[in-house]
């Protein structure tokens, strides 16, 4: 469904989605390396639907991840790295209070 | 559309009150059509938070009036064929300043007297309830009827009920004139042709004074503008809805202590809610700069800072957007709910902040009004003869930027 524009090729980086290694490439966003048909959705809305990354320029917020423990991070505007951390999120994340000042 | 039409009575707006009026109208017999130039819930009924509420009102007439509209809801919820995310889980008013609580607590114990589900919370109460409350909130005085809603669902709902009990809708349609004839209402002329009838219902909130000068009938009503930020998802951050005390006093145009210039400058008093998909909407800015929507950024940051004051683990949250919106404001806090001194011309507007909560008590009066019925409830107080005979209308106010 989804083809790679440039055929340049950068430094092959393996990243964790859903625990399961993922080989993609340096200067990828985590949203391109998700529209792979293999995996295909990035989260859930509350309602339970599955979405996908969509504008890919950091609007539309359907490509909510988990990445590297941190929620709601927009994967359209993360790059990947070596060894990160990747999770899809099932409605809204809780929120800790360990995230807070005190 | 056919250029020439009947009805029995014509609502002019699709926002929550006018889209209740039409079904109110509609499931008691009358032959309703309503008029929106855009969609539904187009103008302020899609620009506020969805508060249905007793908390700001204090005990008397008006607090009844208010605590019936709201029963209203939880009958609503079982017949409206759209499910509007209603969640009766009650709002909770904060105090953060002392010289407060003397009438918060006083404020309890009348509405305890008449009748109302009310509780006190305090100050370890309220951080046993909600662990990301500030230190400085001191206590919390629960209305435990009141409730939250999305409010473009209920404008949806109550259109759809209308149009099942016989009311036709027509969204998209612009009104050009009013027309009467022999002293009383004749007819609406909008730009999809002639709708005769006798009798027009102004439900157009900010828009109603202009629709009521096409028959020279001066309307009070002015647009206040408020601001809401809207954050990312997230559960967990609280339990439900909360407003702070001082939403009561820059209502009333008074005075707070332990607030920035520029909160008192734009109203700015805290409001918080959490809709059912995890954002959570935080107001509340209070100006009058005409018929003006942008969002402002001072007035976006005041109400963040407000919110950090009452809520400071919001600091680490990220805002998703904000929007403005203009609500029907009255001078004395008190909808129009009334006949005018032209026959077959009815006003439901003015609600200001309370549209979304007495949006359906509006609908059944409007409707017992238009069916020459004594309204269920009195409203006589709510008449637009409070402000004279044909008082001047107001100005609008200007744009900020």
């Amino acid at each position: 469904m989804f083809k790679k524009v440039s055929a340049s090729k950068g430094k092959i980086v393996t990243i964790y989605f859903e625990g399961q290694p993922v080989q993609t490439e340096e200067g990828m966003t985590v949203a391109a390396a998700v529209l792979d048909p293999s995996h295909g959705w990035s989260r859930t809305s509350h309602g339970g639907q599955k979405r996908g990354p969509y504008c890919q320029m950091g609007v539309c917020h359907e490509c909510l991840m988990t990445i590297d423990g941190i929620p709601n991070q927009q994967a359209c505007l993360t790059m990947v790295v070596e060894g990160m951390q990747v999770y899809r999120q099932d409605g809204a994340p809780d929120f800790h209070k360990e995230n807070s000042h005190e | 559309m056919s250029s020439k039409r009947t009805a029995g009575a014509v609502v002019i707006g699709g926002g929550a009150v006018g889209t209740a009026v039409a079904c109110y109208l509609a499931m008691d017999g009358v032959d309703v059509t309503l008029v929106e130039r855009g969609e539904f819930a187009w103008g302020t009924s899609r620009r506020c938070e969805g508060h249905v509420v007793t908390y700001d009102t204090p005990p008397g007439d008006y607090s009844v009036f208010c605590k019936t509209g709201q029963e209203l809801f939880y009958e609503a919820q079982k017949f409206l064929p759209v499910d509007f995310d209603f969640t009766p889980e009650g709002i909770g008013l904060l105090v953060d300043d002392e010289s407060h609580l003397e009438t918060v607590k006083a404020n309890y114990e009348g509405k305890k007297k008449e009748g109302f589900d009310v509780t006190l919370w305090d100050r370890d109460e309220l951080r046993h309830r909600e662990p990301n409350i500030g230190d400085n909130v001191l206590a919390c005085l629960n209305f435990n009827n009141d409730c939250t809603l999305n409010p473009m669902r209920l404008c949806f709902g109550l259109a759809k009920h209308a149009e099942a009990n016989g009311a036709t809708i027509l969204p998209r349609t612009r009104v050009t004139n009013l027309r009467m004839e022999n002293g009383r209402v004749s007819g609406v002329e909008t730009d999809k042709g002639l709708i005769a009838t006798k009798n027009v219902i102004l439900s157009s909130g900010v828009w109603t004074p202009q629709m009521g000068a096409m028959l020279g009938v001066n309307i009070p009503i002015r647009p206040r503008q408020g601001h809401i930020i809207v954050t990312e998802r997230v559960k967990g951050l609280l339990g439900k809805a909360y407003v702070e005390y001082g939403y009561l006093l820059t209502k009333h145009g008074l005075k707070r202590e332990n607030v920035t210039p520029d909160m008192d400058k734009f109203g700015v008093a805290f409001v918080i809610e959490p809709s059912s998909a995890g954002t959570v909407l935080i107001g509340s800015s209070r100006r009058f700069v005409g018929m003006d929507i942008r969002p402002h950024p001072a007035v976006m940051r005041a109400v963040a800072e407000r919110g950090n004051q009452f809520f400071p683990t919001l600091s680490d949250m990220r805002i998703l957007r904000c929007y403005a919106g203009v609500r029907p404001a009255t001078t004395d806090e008190l909808p129009i709910i009334s006949t005018t001194h032209v026959p077959g011309l009815f006003v439901g507007a003015g609600h200001e902040g309370l549209g979304i909560s007495l949006s359906l008590i509006t609908g059944k009066i409007m409707s017992e009004l238009v069916r020459g019925q004594a309204p269920f409830i009195d409203t006589s107080y709510m008449s637009i003869d409070r402000f004279g005979f044909n008082p001047p209308a107001l100005p609008a106010g200007e744009a900020s930027v």
